[in-house]
């Protein structure tokens, strides 16, 4: 396999390993957020933030992946 | 039988709620035989006003006193929220969190700025910011009167400014079609992937900074001296850290490595001196710094996507066909352009902006008054 290959496989792994991560994390808090949100409804802009904080993860794969392919290169 | 009961019970039910604030209220009411005293809260604002009808109405009967506020009431004191009018309508992105305390920072005049700044950032298309413009324009003007409406209608209106002026200096206009219009990019978010995450970074420092200075201030006003500079050693921490980066990455002077080290050694021994264990909550501060990396990575995705409505499109080889599928797939774009950016931008606020001076816990000011 050449290098580049291993390259955009490095890359692949990167980002959607973190994808992977964010999407479980976020299965829970959004079944728990759903439930908190039919019972106080003014908790919306709380649950709404604990819903979005595991994306960091997925930015961070994405930037990884991105400096590996421009940087290795 | 809604036509017959309808007006009749919400005739009641108003009755019943105002009979209810009534009885609330009179718990600040207080009498003896030969005095009554009542007690509330004004905003400083209308207190003149207040005076000045009291001495009218009831010609020095009743004598309004001014009580000083002590610090341990700050919890207890109803808050409103002072902002010029033109910067009200952005209250409405304050308030879906929490109001902040009395006595502590309103965000709101941030807010206004930062939010249009990220969403256009992440957006940063003319095609889509125009369409958003004319479609917020049209949503006030047949809507407005719902308060909600008329706020976010005009917050999103600014965004979508934003939004425009961004696609300027990236070139889009619905994807890579600008280019073809003669519309050159300053910045290529296709390919400059590096220096946009530098500049994102960059953002992310300025923007989480000027959180940690309005936590010091917040603290200092407090007279909780070693919260203020346990926070400006968290200051201290992300700049190093930037500068870190920066010259380890070629774009500071090799100089700076040292410099930068000597920050990160010192803030590392401010925080801990003075916020002991709590301390530790400023070093999320890098952390939060990175997190704006979103800013190019969303705006990134939406550029792609626009792309791969064109290139789809452009696949069709006959022209009808062709704007069919390229205006489904950028109608989509445009519904994604409307959540996405909003999602992130609030995010970057809530999370990394407010974590270091924002206050949530106030209570709204409710004036006592008939409700019609």
């Amino acid at each position: 396999m050449t290098d580049i290959g291993l390259i955009a496989i490095g890359a692949g792994l990167a980002i959607g390993l973190a994808a992977l991560a964010t999407g479980l994390a976020q299965a829970k808090i959004g079944s728990a957020a759903v439930g908190a949100i039919l019972e106080k409804p003014e908790s919306l802009g709380t649950v709404l933030i604990l819903l979005v904080i595991p994306e960091t993860l997925v930015i961070f794969g994405f930037t990884v992946a991105i400096l590996i392919l421009f940087t290795l290169k | 039988m809604a036509r017959t009961w309808r007006w009749d019970l919400l005739r009641y039910c108003d009755a019943v709620a105002q009979r209810l604030q009534q009885i609330e209220v009179a718990s600040y009411f207080y009498h003896t035989e030969l005095a009554s005293f009542i007690y509330g809260w004004v905003p400083r604002r209308a207190l003149s006003a207040l005076s000045a009808r009291i001495g009218k109405e009831f010609g020095g009967q009743v004598v309004l006193e001014e009580c000083p506020i002590h610090k341990a009431e700050w919890g207890t004191i109803p808050v409103v929220l002072k902002n010029p009018p033109w910067l009200r309508s952005f209250e409405s992105l304050t308030r879906l969190i929490a109001l902040p305390r009395y006595g502590s920072v309103d965000p709101t005049p941030y807010l206004a700025v930062f939010f249009p700044l990220f969403y256009g950032m992440i957006l940063g298309d003319v095609g889509y910011g125009l369409l958003l413009l004319i479609a917020t324009a049209v949503i006030r003007h047949r809507y407005g009167r719902h308060p909600l409406v008329r706020d976010l209608s005009l917050v999103f209106f600014v965004a979508s400014g934003a939004a425009v002026l961004f696609g300027f200096l990236f070139g889009e206009l619905f994807g890579e079609l600008g280019e073809h219009i003669g519309l050159h990019p300053i910045l290529n978010r296709m390919r400059a992937f590096i220096p946009l995450l530098y500049i994102s970074i960059g953002i992310g420092a300025g923007h989480v900074s000027l959180g940690i200075l309005l936590g010091a201030f917040w603290a200092w006003r407090q007279g909780d001296w070693h919260a203020c500079f346990a926070k400006l050693g968290g200051l201290l921490l992300v700049l190093s850290f930037v500068a870190l980066i920066g010259s380890l990455s070629g774009l500071f002077p090799p100089l700076w490595v040292k410099v930068a080290s000597a920050g990160l050694f010192g803030s590392l021994v401010m925080t801990f001196v003075f916020g002991g264990a709590r301390g530790a909550m400023e070093l999320h501060n890098v952390v939060n710094v990175l997190s704006y990396l979103r800013l190019m990575g969303i705006g990134v995705a939406s550029a792609a996507l626009a792309f791969a409505a064109n290139k789809l499109g452009g696949m069709a080889g006959n022209v009808l066909l062709a704007i069919v599928i390229g205006g489904t797939l950028h109608a989509i774009n445009l519904v994604f352009g409307l959540l996405s950016p909003t999602i992130q931008s609030l995010r970057l606020h809530y999370v990394e902006f407010f974590e270091n001076f924002f206050a949530p816990g106030g209570k709204p000011y409710k004036p006592f008054k008939r409700s019609v």
